[in-house]
């Protein structure tokens, strides 16, 4: 780095001049460089649904191991949300969310047609 | 989409409604002496049990404050549906102040090891070996 007052070579981590002693660092906010490193970076993103209540119920409900799989996105939206891999999550809350669905709608509805079935035939 | 308050009290309700009712008829009738209700698919095929057979049964005998018979049914279901209850009702609070999206944070490594057990479960009550029959519904 080289000095602004001086003109020499300084090393670039060097915070002042070693031959002038003036500042090499120009700071925009006019705090100092302690406050500057807890200054607010980008706003927090929201955390992604991981649907694991749902991917819970259809494990236990819907007699199909499709569950399972939405159980293991729910934990990886989890794990690239604290990983801070926000995309990652984003896409992972989706798989959770489609593969719950997939779960619930190929194991509930030839249960209630069949419990339907049960009951009318027992009208009948 | 859930900003309304008339609207955000009426889907609660009929949610809160639904469950009442589901686990009312559970309670009512044991599922494992009425045939209407509906069975695992997986398991009529198969022959195999899933990680969730035997836990309308379970849930009957949790209505019925056996939770040591519903262990036997289901001990997935029997450990995680108290979990379940809570989620569900801090949901429902959650949603009736009007606030959106997830309220109940579990860390990544706790839905990991959920995830690992259940597919052990799932094998190992299939296995017709002494300690696992009795992860088996009839074991």
């Amino acid at each position: 780095m080289i000095c602004p007052g001086c003109g020499r070579h300084n090393d670039s981590t060097a915070m002042q001049c070693m031959y002038c002693g003036k500042p090499l660092r120009q700071n925009p906010y006019g705090v100092s460089p302690v406050k500057e490193s807890r200054l607010p970076s980008a706003p927090p993103s929201p955390r992604p649904p991981n649907h694991l209540v749902k991917a819970i119920l259809a494990t236990l409900f819907c007699c199909l191991p499709l569950g399972i799989v939405a159980i293991v996105y729910a934990a990886q939206v989890n794990a690239k949300y604290e990983s801070g891999n926000y995309q990652g999550a984003l896409e992972s809350s989706r798989q959770a969310d489609t593969w719950g669905n997939i779960s619930i709608i190929l194991g509930l509805v030839p249960m209630a047609l069949y419990a339907i079935a049960i009951l009318a035939g027992g009208a009948i | 989409m859930i900003n309304d308050r008339k609207t955000r009290w009426v889907l609660v309700s009929i949610m809160t409604l639904a469950a009442i009712a589901g686990l009312w008829v559970l309670a009512r009738w044991n599922p494992a002496d009425y045939s209407f209700f509906p069975r695992c698919a997986f398991y009529t095929v198969s022959g195999w049990h899933c990680p969730g057979c035997g836990t309308q049964r379970a849930i009957h005998q949790m209505l019925h404050g056996d939770f040591v018979d519903a262990f036997f049914l289901n001990p997935l279901a029997t450990l995680v549906a108290p979990v379940l209850a809570c989620c569900f009702m801090v949901t429902a609070v959650y949603r009736l102040r009007g606030k959106t999206g997830p309220c109940v944070y579990i860390r990544s490594r706790w839905i990991w090891l959920l995830a690992y057990s259940v597919i052990a479960f799932w094998l190992l009550r299939n296995l017709p070996l002494s300690p696992f029959v009795y992860f088996a519904p009839n074991g």
